[in-house]
Parts: C-alpha cells; sequence; structure tokens
C-alpha cells in the first residue's frame, strides 16, 4: 500500500485530538445525562416519565409538497435499486450537467445517504466530460470514502449538480471507479459496479458541508484523500473547497438543510414506497416545521440514545442504514444465517420497544417507539416485499443506528452546519 | 502474536497504551483522529481487534493471515446484496463494521479463540 509518509515526530505536533480525548468527553456526558435521565424517571416513575413521545405519522403533511425544493424518493420498486440493491435502499434521481453549460444528464437509482456528505457517481454511467479537480502539483485528487459498510474509490471531478428543479450547485462530485490506478488498500472493498453495489452512486445530504471537513485540511496521513499521479497515490491534506460537499449549503435559498418524509407502511413490508425530500427547512409554506424538536448533533455527526437504561453516545440518524441497528441488551434472538445474516434480529414473535434520543447538548430528549419483527420470518412471507418498518439487528456497542425503518411516518429534518432555522443552529436532526 | 501488535504500532506510527485483564491485555494503539485496540490473550495470540475513528485502519496491516479469507468471503457476499454487509464471517473470523463518515468503527475476533470472560459485544 502507499505510505510514504516519513516522519519522525509527527504525533506530537497532530492539531487533531486523538479518538479518545472524543471519546472520554462524551463519557463524562453520558454519566450526566445517565443521572439527568434517571432522575426523572425517579420522580414520575417509570409509567409516566417527562420525557414527551414523539407522535406517530408526522410524515402524512409533507407527502404532497409541491415545488422547485422537491425531489421524490422511492424505496424499492422495479428500477435498478429495486431490482439489485438491498432492503430498504432509499433512492432518489438527480441531474449532472457539465458546469457552467446545459450538458446535462439526469442519473437515477442514487442513493440518499443522510449519514454522508456528497454526490459520488459511478464514472461507467457518466456520459459527461466533467473537469478534474487537481492539486497545486497538477495531479488528480482520488479519494477513498469511507462509510460505516463500504467504501468507494475514484476521483474528484467538478460538477453543476441539480437537485429537484433548484438552480445548479457547483461542487466537487466522485467519480466512482475502483479500476483508477493507484487504489489503497482500504478501498479494496470498495463498490465496483452499479449492479454489485445496487446504485447508480450516493448523495450525501448530511448534518456537514464537507465530507471531511477540517480534519483532512490539516492531517496528510488520514488515507481519505489522495494526490495521483498516473500510477500511483499518495495520502494528502485537501482544502475544503475541494472536498466533496454538500449541494445543499451552495443553493440560493432552501439552503439550510432538509426534510425527508417516507410515508408509514403495512408491517408486513411493501414492494415499494414513495416519499420526498424537501429541500430547505422552514424556507418555504412546503417546509414548515413548527412541530419539531431539534436535536443537536457533536462534531463527528452522533448524538445519545438512552435505551435499557444505557447511554448510547455514538448515536445517529441515517437513511444510508437499511435497518435499526442497537446492542442486544435486551437478549433478542438473532437470525440464525440462513436467510438474513445472523446479525439481524428474529424474535419469535414482534416485539415492541422504546427508545430515548437525546441531542448532543443534553437539551432534547423524545422517547421513540419502534417494532422489531423477525426478520427470516419478513422476507418469507412477503418475497416481493423491498421496504420494512419494523427491521433491525445487532449494531456497535456504544450506538443507536436509527437506520431507514426511523424515516417511515415521520418526516425528519436535517440541519447542516454552521446554518440556521427556526429549529436552531446546524447540526442537527429534527421529528 | 504480541510482536505483531509493536509491528502494528509501528505500521500505523500511533502511540500505544496497554491494559492487563485477567485472562487477556488490550493494547490501544492512538494515531490522529484514530484508536486502534488489540486484544492479546496470555498465550500472547492476538484474539480480537477493534477500531474507531475518522478512516478504517488498513484491515490488511490489522488482520495478517486472515486478511485474505476476509477478502474472499466479502466478494462472495457482493453477489447477494439483499443483505447488509455490516457482518462477515469466514471460518476462523468475524469481522463487523459500523458507524457513519466521520465516525467509523468496526472489530474482528477469533470465535475460536475468545477468552471464557470476554463476549464479542464487549470487544469495542
Amino acid at each position: 500500500m502507499p505510505r510514504t509518509e516519513n516522519r519522525t515526530k509527527k504525533s506530537e505536533e497532530r492539531l487533531l485530538p486523538a479518538a479518545p480525548i472524543h471519546m472520554r468527553f462524551a463519557f463524562i456526558l453520558a454519566l450526566f445525562l445517565s443521572v439527568f435521565l434517571s432522575g426523572c424517571f425517579d420522580t414520575q416513575g417509570p409509567s409516566s416519565p417527562t420525557i414527551p413521545s414523539n407522535s406517530p405519522n408526522t410524515a402524512a403533511p409533507f407527502l404532497n409538497a409541491q415545488g422547485a425544493n422537491v425531489m421524490s424518493v422511492q424505496v424499492g420498486g422495479t428500477s435498478l435499486c429495486g431490482t439489485y440493491g438491498y432492503l430498504n435502499e432509499p433512492c432518489v434521481t438527480v441531474t449532472v450537467c457539465v458546469p457552467g453549460t446545459n450538458t446535462c444528464q439526469t442519473i437515477s437509482d442514487i442513493l440518499l445517504d443522510t449519514g454522508s456528505t456528497g454526490l459520488r457517481v459511478f464514472s461507467s454511467v457518466l456520459n459527461l466530460s466533467l473537469p478534474p479537480i487537481k492539486d497545486s502539483s497538477g495531479n488528480t485528487i482520488a479519494q477513498c470514502a469511507q462509510f460505516g459498510t463500504g467504501s468507494d474509490w475514484g476521483s474528484l471531478a467538478s460538477a453543476d449538480v441539480v437537485l429537484g428543479n433548484e438552480p445548479a450547485a457547483t461542487v466537487p462530485i466522485q467519480l466512482i471507479d475502483k479500476n483508477l490506478a493507484g487504489i489503497p488498500s482500504q478501498c479494496q472493498q470498495a463498490d465496483i459496479d452499479p449492479r454489485s453495489a445496487g446504485y447508480n452512486g450516493i448523495l450525501g445530504l448530511g448534518l456537514f458541508k464537507e465530507d471531511c471537513g477540517l480534519a483532512c485540511e490539516q492531517d496528510s496521513t488520514l488515507q481519505i484523500y489522495y494526490s495521483c499521479t498516473s500510477s500511483t497515490c499518495t495520502s494528502t491534506t485537501v482544502q475544503k473547497s475541494q472536498q466533496l460537499q454538500n449541494p445543499i449549503p451552495s443553493l440560493p435559498t432552501d439552503n439550510n438543510g432538509l426534510i425527508v418524509a417516507l410515508p408509514a407502511i403495512d408491517p408486513q413490508g411493501v414492494s415499494s414506497a414513495s416519499g420526498v425530500v424537501i429541500l430547505g427547512i422552514g424556507t418555504n409554506t412546503n417546509n414548515s416545521v413548527k412541530n419539531m424538536t431539534a436535536f443537536s448533533a457533536d462534531d463527528i455527526g452522533n448524538f445519545f440514545t438512552s435505551f435499557n437504561n444505557q447511554i448510547l453516545d455514538g448515536s445517529f440518524i441515517d437513511s444510508g442504514s437499511n435497518g435499526l441497528f442497537f446492542p442486544n441488551l435486551t437478549s433478542i434472538a438473532n437470525c440464525d444465517g440462513s436467510i438474513m445474516s445472523s446479525d439481524f434480529y428474529c424474535p419469535p414473535s414482534t416485539l415492541t420497544l422504546s427508545a430515548i434520543p437525546v441531542s448532543s447538548d443534553g437539551k432534547s430528549a423524545l422517547s421513540v417507539s419502534f417494532n422489531i419483527a423477525n426478520a427470516d420470518t419478513l422476507v418469507s412471507n412477503n418475497t416481493s416485499a423491498l421496504a420494512f418498518a419494523n427491521f433491525g439487528g445487532s449494531g456497535s456497542s456504544n450506538s443507536f443506528d436509527w437506520g431507514l425503518p426511523f424515516f417511515f411516518g415521520r418526516a425528519v429534518a436535517i440541519g447542516v452546519e454552521n446554518t440556521s432555522s427556526s429549529l436552531g443552529t446546524g447540526s442537527y436532526w429534527a421529528f | 502474536m504480541e510482536d505483531s501488535v509493536k509491528r502494528d504500532q509501528l505500521t500505523f506510527r500511533g502511540n500505544r497504551h496497554s491494559t492487563v485483564k485477567d485472562t487477556f491485555t488490550i493494547h490501544e494503539i492512538s494515531l490522529s483522529g484514530r484508536l486502534i485496540k488489540e486484544y492479546v490473550n496470555r498465550d500472547g495470540i492476538v484474539f480480537a481487534v477493534a477500531w474507531r475513528g475518522i478512516s478504517q485502519p488498513d484491515l490488511a496491516v490489522l488482520f495478517g493471515s486472515y486478511y485474505q479469507e476476509y477478502l474472499s468471503e466479502t466478494s462472495r457476499q457482493n453477489q447477494n446484496q439483499r443483505n447488509s454487509l455490516r457482518m462477515t464471517k469466514t471460518k476462523n473470523v468475524t469481522v463487523e463494521r459500523h458507524g457513519h463518515m466521520r465516525d467509523i468503527r468496526g472489530k474482528a475476533y477469533l470465535s475460536r479463540l475468545l477468552p471464557a470472560n470476554i463476549t464479542p459485544e464487549e470487544i469495542q
């Protein structure tokens, strides 16, 4: 692998904290929160906690939204995402243009991912010639983009990205291409092609303006961005303006975030479900958020979730996760691996559970009820279904991953960092 | 093996901190924005690793001789995408990947060599 750093005492010069400092901070806050939350239960009794509940089906008022700031989103169906993708995969259509021109291409089957930032499109589906993004030495900038479970390798190019009927946002995008020379070891399992990936690309509309941010401006050792000659690539720093960008903050209006609303669906699962992405938060008549509660997120995009009396400090909301993933604190049976993989839950009968998302500043908390059905039974009983609202599995020990099932029947706002709305200043989620 | 922890520390150019437990030792290798943990049993064998941070460490380095069987299993999984790729089980090793961009997490363990007093959930 192309490790070419030759540093001796760089560790002392690091501007970034090592991971343990962040975790220690989170641990202290978690302790504080556990006292705060248990206090609420102690005084009121467990049957009437002071934590309010999130009302059901908040998506309905948004589902018929019309306007230039509206995109439709589909889970399942019969296009590439539905045919070759995975269960609970929400996809949208995006138009990409050569910057400053009307030479454009509309690309369907793009995964809508609120857990990442920026547009990535397989170079094999793109018919446009987009100007590459280069560093000061004239080398191409490439990226090994890492997500919770996958990665993408490819170079960066500048594009006009059109979301809905909004004006174009000119931003760097990634051209996914596993065959691009110089692929680092970290990207050996990167997406290969649209059919095996189950999408033509990924649209990351998350909490942040850039996918990596300050860390990649300052630290050349992170092995995220690479400077590439025709044959080799070396880990490098990249300034924010050349990193993958969330296109939303570049819009003239509707630039403070988005609302994702998906309909409530049959608990047995459905073959397709259609919802909306509305750009902007409280910027228009169609994206008013007066009944929502905002939850601030920390600098790496996490908040807390209290589940079974444990504070899970690395929790997040993510349309790109296809289930609710949380540590198995209540001994739920896992699937045996014969149908769904054995990290999914397969309880003998459907469980109704609840957990309490808590903002990173500790100021907001709402009790959320959710169901976990037997994943093997769901997919076996309804073989044409591609969307499931009660689908979950084991996750990271200190994390509640509120994946796509959380979005069914709910409107979820994602407030971009350093932008503001009536809900507050980003980064935050609201529902 | 224990020596491999030192080698990984050098490869990753991180600082190391060790915690001794009853039947195993946890070596933490911290580097900027990332933390790697290696769990070593009394025989000096690394039976589990865990990572968290802004980017994933090079699993080829971390998994050593188990990397190839991991790679071939993930490419087999890629043929059937209906499941997610959060968990990969080979003959010897179980690998889990979680988190999101800016907070990448994962762990891998050898089920056969897991000491009695630690569960997979406790590896993090």
